[in-house]
């Protein structure tokens, strides 16, 4: 995931995030109030809800080599 | 016997102008017409005349009907014979400041109802060429139904203000916004950019508030936690 944050001149800044590194076609633009560091500490969670909205774009992770059903992973 | 009563709107007609109602086809209700009456007033001297055809194109005038300056004129009750009527007003050689003409309708054995009468109104394109010709209107942006498949998701609302939508980003031309609070104990607020704990719309632990907007203006919503980060569940249409 990558991400650029463009301030306003509303007291507001625009969060684009984008995940063409994971090869997900999917970009995301939220305008969030407040400064870069207000920005910044909303990443985590915009990236959240477009892994969750857009999950079916995601790759399904990987089952780990001989790992099977049921069994814990350490 | 029940009579309908039909108001045609007829535009203030210059010296000698005249004004020709669309053709009306007595059989295309699902009444036939039987009988047809006019009655105008008109401020100043004019002529108004019942016409029937037999094919819509060539009309012979069943009734004469002259109207005399600020009276009544009323053509009395005409039985028709041929399949198209309509009425026709000739103006005299002054100009009217004020024109207006009733048609009354006997059906077949009984009266039109108020959806046949709406019928007809609507099919009423009866002005001349030398009037205005009235502009077709077409209604968009009703809010009422959804015209494209809703925007649907979670949004986490933090202590920092941040925009609510479904999606990726803002839906584009969104008629509607539901924000339903998932969480069971927290309060969160909404409002525009400025929106901050204190001075947004509260909305309770399963509460869901709902914007309608004008599709032809983006308006973006805010939303702010009271407290922790919470999930809202978003539809945008």
């Amino acid at each position: 995931m990558t991400y650029e944050i463009i301030k306003n001149i509303n007291r507001t800044t625009t969060l684009h995030m984008n995940f063409i590194d994971e090869n997900v076609d999917i970009q995301g633009e939220i305008n969030i109030k407040g400064g870069v560091e207000d920005a910044t500490s909303y990443v985590p969670f915009f990236e959240n809800d477009l892994r969750c909205n857009f999950a079916d774009k995601f790759p399904v992770p990987e089952m780990p080599e001989g790992f099977e059903e049921g069994e814990m992973l350490e | 016997m029940g009579v309908s009563v039909i108001p045609i709107k007829v535009p203030a007609l210059q010296a000698g102008q005249e004004y020709t109602q669309d053709k009306r086809d007595r059989f295309n209700v699902s009444l036939p017409v039987d009988k047809v009456r006019g009655l105008t007033w008109g401020d100043k001297a004019a002529t108004l005349y019942v016409e029937e055809s037999d094919n819509g194109s060539t009309w012979v005038a069943t009734k004469t009907t002259a109207i005399v300056a600020k009276t009544t004129a009323d053509t009395g009750w005409v039985t028709l014979s041929k399949r198209y009527y309509r009425f026709r007003i000739k103006n005299g050689t002054a100009t009217q400041g004020s024109i207006t003409l009733y048609q009354q309708i006997v059906g077949m054995g009984s009266y039109l109802d108020m959806e046949e009468q709406a019928g007809i109104v609507v099919l009423d394109h009866g002005i001349p060429e030398a009037n205005p010709v009235p502009t077709a209107t077409q209604l968009t942006g009703s809010i009422a139904t959804t015209i494209s498949s809703p925007e649907t998701g979670i949004k986490t609302v933090t202590a920092t203000a941040a925009e609510v939508f479904a999606g990726a980003t803002k839906k584009a031309n969104r008629r509607k916004l539901s924000i339903r609070n998932e969480s069971t104990a927290l309060r969160f607020r909404v409002g525009k950019s400025d929106v901050t704990q204190q001075n947004g719309f509260p909305v309770e632990p399963g509460a869901t508030i709902i914007f309608e907007f004008d599709p032809k203006t983006a308006v973006p919503i805010y939303a702010i936690s009271e407290g922790a980060a919470l999930e809202v569940g978003v539809c945008e249409e």
